[in-house]
């Protein structure tokens, strides 16, 4: 499913270049829940970006669904993020001005499809995540959880093959963490999507997921795929 | 759908958008009003000139005469005749006629007011105080009775407005200075004689000959002359020619200048409303690019966002641009109509009256000169689509520039920078 070889990422500045992700290689196979581990700066979010084509590897190659991203133009990444990427958000990036609603629904405005068709997948992402009583009311009048479930319907409308969420319980309290962390692993295992969380919460540990721990951009430790994970292997 | 999120982005964030509005109405305002006021006063000015068919009034100013039974008006100086026929005869003119204003005063009562008398070429003028605004026999201004046969000398036509302060009719007799003639019609000349208007006129031959009994020096002599060009005439030229034929104290009236004599109006002369409708331009358009500009600057998450979930940047284009156009084309529609309800507030209240030299009525004078200028708006639906003709330029001009700097933004740094 996804296909990493390679893969670095480096960002130039005034003072130099900076290697966010350094020469990174991983499989994760459909409908994989694995976690990218480690401290602010260890390169999670950027690996995160690159397989979500939000930004492009300097070096590497990196297959999505059998989609060679390399070979993307600007609107092909953006197609190919529509068509095959779910985004979820520490800071849940709903728009303040949109209800809950319309905000899953922006993922299909630009789509040709009837307002019947565009009504339905909304109502069911919607329901899939058990958001539906608030479909009218704006983020503001949300709390945490219920933003993070808002951004999980918006996430999950267009049906993608990969979810990726960047510390997504890191504004939620531990039991509504949990519920949102309980819906993710249902998704991947129900639905066949492929979830590739970025997180520095050490209760991932104890879990059984595939653990990616990354340290100054360098993969470091790979728990394998959907292998428990041992006290400390990844360190 | 996409009409659908750009209005419900624009009715929420509504400070924002009552500011964009608000910012393109205002100097869309300013521009309509600026046009309408000076496209209205230039037609009203230009008005008087084109009833009389001609596009230049050759008058000469000079020391006022002394008092006689018939003399010219105030400082209204006798012209030869022949000079009419020196300025038919130069290059870029196609017809030239002149007129004798006069006042006659009754014989009997030196004090009572004069009557204001013009002498005009008797047939159907083709330039002058009553020339009838469309073609035929009959002069259409014509109330009532007939107008002149080629060889009476003492015939008179009425201004209707004269005639009826003074209870005339078609048949009645009227005493000018020494001469008595009989009113043979009555002219509705409120339209067509706005310069060298006449309570009555008179065959030109018959005032020439009044004025000489009174000025023996001045015979044949008419006072102001009707000039019409030809559309490639080179005005200087020809202005300059004639001022040569006409000699000392020569004074030419057209629309430009007269724009500029009319009292109060040199705001208003073409090249101070072209700069001011320039400023006004400027600014509409520094206003709408800002609204482009801002469109992005204070969305970069937004549009970050939109970008992420798969928005191509013509997508996100197309959005910014429908709210732009949308904000713009309501500025306009809002900014024409106040700009056309302050235009039509200073045409109904402006008080602008052509020059007096032009209509040389006495003080007393028993019905009014023909002075007052009267605005009439220039066609609405023209200047209202113009505006929005304008907004909608403009406004994708200002897409342009958001939808520039919107493809040009990387959702992953405008996300990093959330």
């Amino acid at each position: 499913m996804i296909q990493a070889t390679g893969l670095t990422k480096e960002f130039s500045h005034r003072g130099g270049t900076v290697v966010a992700l350094r020469d990174a290689t991983l499989t994760l196979p459909k409908g994989e829940l694995a976690v990218a581990l480690g401290p602010s700066g260890s390169g999670k979010s950027t690996l995160l970006n690159l397989i979500g084509g939000l930004d492009r590897p300097t070096s590497g190659s990196l297959s999505v669904g059998g989609t060679d991203l390399a070979s993307l133009n600007h609107d092909g990444m953006a197609l190919f993020r529509r068509e095959h990427v779910g985004f979820l958000f520490q800071a849940f990036h709903l728009l303040p001005t949109f209800t809950v609603y319309e905000n899953v629904t922006l993922p299909l405005v630009p789509l040709q499809m009837t307002q019947q068709e565009r009504a339905n997948r909304v109502t069911q992402a919607l329901d899939r995540v058990g958001i539906a009583h608030r479909a009218d009311h704006l983020p503001g009048e949300l709390s945490g959880g219920e933003q993070q479930r808002a951004a999980l319907a918006r996430a999950l409308v267009n049906s993608p093959q990969v979810l990726l969420a960047d510390e997504p319980t890191g504004e939620l309290d531990e039991v509504t963490g949990e519920a949102i962390i309980g819906l993710l692993e249902g998704l991947s295992r129900e639905s066949g999507i492929t979830v590739l969380l970025a997180s520095h919460d050490r209760r991932f540990r104890e879990r059984g997921y595939r653990l990616l721990t990354l340290e100054n951009g360098s993969l470091v430790g790979d728990t394998g795929s959907s292998a428990p994970t041992p006290e400390g292997d990844a360190q | 759908m996409l009409l659908q999120y750009a209005l419900k982005e624009l009715t929420r964030r509504r400070s924002r958008s009552l500011l964009a509005i608000v910012s393109v109405a205002l100097s869309m305002a300013l521009l309509v009003s600026i046009q309408f006021i000076s496209r209205s006063v230039n037609r009203a000015v230009a008005e008087p000139l084109s009833a009389s068919g001609s596009d230049l009034v050759v008058q000469k100013r000079i020391k006022p005469c002394p008092f006689a039974l018939v003399k010219r008006p105030k400082d209204l100086g006798a012209i030869p005749e022949g000079a009419v026929e020196e300025i038919r005869a130069i290059d870029g003119v196609r017809d030239a006629m002149g007129v004798l204003e006069l006042w006659a005063f009754k014989p009997t009562g030196a004090k009572a007011e004069p009557t204001v008398v013009t002498g005009i070429e008797p047939g159907l003028p083709r330039l002058g105080p009553i020339r009838p605004v469309k073609a035929g026999k009959h002069c259409c201004i014509l109330k009532d009775g007939r107008y002149f046969n080629g060889p009476e000398t003492h015939a008179a036509l009425a201004e209707s407005s004269f005639a009826r302060v003074t209870k005339l009719e078609v048949g009645d007799k009227i005493t000018l200075a020494q001469d008595e003639f009989e009113i043979v019609g009555v002219v509705d000349a409120k339209a067509s004689a706005r310069i060298a208007a006449g309570q009555v006129y008179i065959p030109l031959k018959t005032s020439q000959r009044m004025l000489s009994q009174s000025f023996p020096d001045e015979t044949d002599a008419v006072d102001t002359i009707f000039v019409r060009l030809h559309p490639d005439a080179d005005r200087a030229k020809v202005s300059e020619t004639i001022k040569q034929v006409i000699g000392t104290g020569c004074h030419l009236t057209e629309s430009s200048s007269l724009t500029r004599e009319v009292a109060g109006l040199s705001l208003l002369t073409g090249s101070v409303t072209r700069s001011i409708s320039l400023i006004a331009l400027v600014l509409t358009v520094l206003l709408i690019l800002r609204t482009g500009w801002a469109a992005v600057s204070e969305r970069r998450s937004e549009i970050g966002v939109l970008k992420t979930i798969g928005w191509r940047s013509s997508e996100v284009v197309r959005l910014l641009s429908v709210e732009i156009l949308l904000q713009n084309l309501v500025g306009a529609l809002i900014g024409a109509a106040g700009g056309w309800g302050l235009g039509a507030a200073y045409a109904n209240n402006a008080n602008l009256t052509l020059p007096k030299a032009l209509n040389s009525y006495p003080e007393c004078a028993s019905t009014p000169a023909p002075l007052t200028l009267t605005l009439t708006p220039p066609p609405a639906a023209q200047m209202i689509l113009a505006a929005l003709g304008l907004a909608l330029v403009l406004g994708l001009l200002a897409a342009a520039v958001a939808g520039r700097r919107a493809a040009k933004l990387d959702p992953a740094v405008a996300l990093r920078s959330l």
